[in-house]
């Protein structure tokens, strides 16, 4: 559960096996939204069962955890998450989007996705422990299971929305963070994996 | 491996299961896994007046997981937890994955997943709530027939978790006990079960593993019989529509059991082992003739018998029994583990409970064969409705 | 009351223990024999004497006793012998009028096992007068006149009265061994009998 950090933006304990956590997207791939569409521009996509990793001990002072979610686009075009902020009191570090890949040595390693997380048009994303979701750096102070975190997540249409996340312990979501993996691994979109 | 090569054999491995044949196409595989059954997909709702688990008939699988608030554990981190719990247990009773779920396949097929929620009387202590207490709740007397281990008695916190599917079952314990281990620590865990979904009627009642039909005499759901003799009233405001339960875990000694002859084993009891007439009577549900005698003069229904002397005429010492059986396994000199969650419910332990648990301290042939060996109380909140949390009453 | 029990509970595991190996060899207790014995005719009858082949466990015995019309003959509570075995229940009322008799016994053994029967036996050439049922309005009266009636208050209680006896009154019930009050009486019988025994196992 604690996260050692052995060396800045390195979680320890990348022990699991991530193939298997990413089929989760199979069932929990959340429905096609049917709101009727608005003019896109001021669409603001919506999200269902948000949360954070709960941090109940920071290491050295610090920490850093990760934020999941279902969020979905009811409009026309793609929209993507660019990011967010946090409450200062928390963290004053942006929070990236990231992704988990394969590297080349065939471990599941997490990096940035620079270019953001697409929500497709009409459709949701789901970010989840071993793919998508927006990272927490430079935690000021614990996060406490039960905790409610509130960020402001901001999307590619310059829209943003406040959104409240109930810390909650999960025993994964360690993946080593690699800013070297190779970006051309296919990552864990769980929007395009429902075998079902 | 690449992740899809791990994908087409996963597939592939499962489509074997799933079909049997050895052949299968994931797509397929995926679709025979998450096909329903009426048992598998059955639900019972978790909001309501009441928690569920309680009126609900019986489930074939029970779990009781006793837990203890740990020691810096405040009103706000109590009432956190019992909000997070009430989630985890609302979308498991869908058949949803819990949030977060790493396992979210296993919560597909609730088969009738409850979870139900009890304070211990230390929960109340520990959280400076004492004056919430509700009426004729507290710890039983020490009764001289227990022999009470600690592994199995008392703890701050019960959840009851039933369901038709172990599986199920399972996967929801490890979801909840998460949960709670951030604020508790787990003290014991019981496990028991009753007859499998489709193998007898749903309203036939249960045999123990003495071979007894136990439950006989119990309130159909959904009567005023039963609301009077589970539902707390508003004494304290937080606790109507809640129940007190008693959960005894009570050590069967099939070994000596089985020395009995039939006629033996009915009379320790007073009913037919074939279908739990009472010895003065035919059908299960005949009424019992107390007066009756026999050629020798004596009482048909003995003195000893478990039934006289639990049975009662006053309404006001009636309750819900809803035990499981349980069955370690055999142990290493060959005898059995076996034996009863016993687990009675009830809007007042001290006036409905206390009286009838007497009698069978002070004389029951029973008693011969049976051990209490665990002992714990429990205040059970009423339900809650979406939004809200078991609990809310005494924690917001 | 309580300690009494207690104490009781650890009588009988005591029994257990001192003639536990008699009752692992047979699975269950059995009457061997009784006074009156079953069939016979006697004069003189002031207590039912029941010997079982294992020790009973006193909580559970229940001994009761009619006449041939069906009424109840009030028994006092039981006594023991050291070893559990001997069963000695004394009639209320002294000697019993002549005239058929069955007594009923339902006893457990230390294992638990019930066991119950009768035994039929006749009295000829007593003296003592017989059991006349009084009428209806007389049964009020004496009832309420005689003070407490011994009863497990599921037994159907008979007042009777002698003939040529005027107020002397019988009050005749069915079950024994109700009365609390006579498990102090078993309690000392039985803390003789074990302390018995152990001398005897140490001689």
């Amino acid at each position: 559960m604690t996260m050692t950090i052995i060396a800045k933006r390195t979680l320890a304990f990348a022990t699991l096996t991530m193939a298997a956590l990413a089929l989760a997207g199979c069932t929990s791939a959340a429905a096609v939204s049917t709101h009727t569409p608005e003019a896109d521009a001021a669409v603001v996509p919506t999200f269902t069962d948000v949360w954070v990793k709960a941090a109940p001990e920071l290491m050295g002072g610090t920490g850093m955890t990760a934020l999941f979610g279902v969020f979905e686009n009811p409009s026309h075009d793609d929209i993507t998450i660019l990011g967010g902020t946090a409450d200062a009191a928390l963290t004053t570090t942006k929070l990236d989007t990231h992704e988990v890949v394969q590297n080349d040595a065939g471990e599941m390693v997490m990096q940035e996705k620079k270019d953001g997380i697409v929500i497709p048009a009409h459709g949701s994303v789901t970010l989840k422990p071993g793919s998508y979701h927006i990272m927490f750096w430079d935690l000021k102070k614990p996060i406490a299971v039960g905790d409610t975190i509130t960020i402001t997540v901001n999307f590619s249409n310059g829209t943003s929305a406040t959104v409240d996340a109930v810390a909650r312990d999960i025993a994964n979501a360690n993946e080593t963070y690699d800013p070297k993996a190779d970006t051309g691994a296919t990552p864990a979109p769980s929007s395009t994996m429902n075998m079902g | 491996m690449t992740r899809r090569g791990f994908l087409l054999s996963a597939g592939t491995t499962t489509g074997a299961f799933a079909l049997g044949a050895g052949v299968g196409v994931a797509a397929n595989a995926a679709v025979a896994l998450r096909a329903d059954t009426a048992v598998g997909a059955a639900t019972v709702n978790f909001y309501g007046a009441h928690q569920a688990g309680i009126e609900t008939p019986f489930q074939a699988h029970g779990v009781f997981l006793g837990f203890d608030l740990k020691r810096d554990t405040t009103h706000v981190m109590a009432r956190r937890m019992m909000e997070l719990l009430t989630d985890d247990a609302a979308r498991l009773a869908q058949g949803d994955p819990a949030l977060p779920d790493n396992d979210p396949y296993l919560a597909e097929k609730p088969a009738r997943l409850t979870a139900t929620f009890g304070f211990g009387p230390g929960f109340f202590t520990k959280l400076g709530l004492s004056s919430q207490i509700p009426a004729g709740f507290a710890d039983l007397p020490a009764y001289r027939i227990d022999k009470l281990v600690p592994e199995y008695s008392g703890s701050d916190l019960v959840i009851s978790i039933g369901s038709d599917d172990p599986l199920t079952l399972a996967h929801a314990v490890r979801q909840l006990t998460r949960t709670a281990r951030s604020f508790s620590s787990i003290r014991w865990s019981q496990k028991g079960f009753v007859r499998s979904q489709g193998v007898a009627p749903a309203t036939q009642t249960n045999r123990n593993l003495f071979g007894q039909v136990d439950g006989t005499i119990n309130p159909a759901p959904g009567t005023e019989a039963f609301a009077g003799q589970v539902w707390a009233e508003g004494s304290p405001s937080w606790f109507a529509g809640g129940t007190q339960l008693v959960l005894r875990r009570i050590a069967m000694n099939l070994d000596t059991w089985d020395k009995l002859d039939e006629g033996g084993k009915e009379i320790s009891v007073g009913r037919k082992l074939s279908n739990g007439a009472p010895l003065t009577g035919v059908h299960e549900f005949d009424a019992a003739d107390m007066e009756a005698k026999n050629s020798a003069g004596l009482s048909v229904i003995p003195d000893f018998a478990h039934m006289r002397r639990a049975r009662t005429d006053n309404p006001k010492e009636k309750f819900l029994r809803r035990p499981l059986n349980y069955d370690d396994g055999i142990l290493l000199d060959g005898t059995s583990n076996s034996g009863l969650l016993f687990a009675a419910y009830m809007a007042n332990i001290q006036t409905q409970y206390l009286p009838v648990q007497q009698r069978l301290v002070d004389l029951d042939l029973l008693n011969t064969w049976t051990t209490p060996i665990g002992s714990a109380v429990y205040a059970l909140p009423p339900g809650c409705l979406p939004g809200g949390f078991i609990g809310e009453g005494l924690l917001s | 009351m309580h300690k009494t029990l207690v104490t009781l509970g650890a009588l009988i595991a005591g029994l257990t223990l001192a003639f536990g190996s008699a009752s692992a060899a047979t699975a269950h207790s059995e009457l061997e024999g009784s006074v009156p014995a079953q069939g016979s005719t006697v004069s003189t009858v002031t207590e039912l004497v029941l010997t079982f082949g294992e020790a009973v466990v006193p909580d559970y015995s229940t001994v009761v006793l009619a006449n041939s019309a069906g009424i109840s003959v009030e028994l006092g509570a039981p006594t023991y012998d050291t070893t559990a075995t001997v069963m000695t229940i004394p009639i209320t009322s002294g000697a019993l009028p002549n005239g058929d008799y069955i007594a009923g016994f339902r006893i457990v053994s230390v294992d638990g096992h019930p066991i119950s029967g009768e035994i039929d036996y006749t009295v000829a050439g007593s003296d003592v007068p017989a059991f006349v049922v009084p009428t209806p309005s007389d049964s009020a009266t004496e009832a309420a006149t005689q003070g407490p009636v011994v009863t497990d208050g599921t037994t159907e209680t008979v007042t009777l009265t002698r003939a040529n006896d005027g107020p002397n009154v019988l009050v005749v019930v069915g079950t024994i061994f109700a009365a609390l009050v006579a498990l102090g009486l078993v309690t000392v019988v039985l803390l003789v009998a074990i302390r018995r025994n152990r001398a005897k196992a140490t001689e």
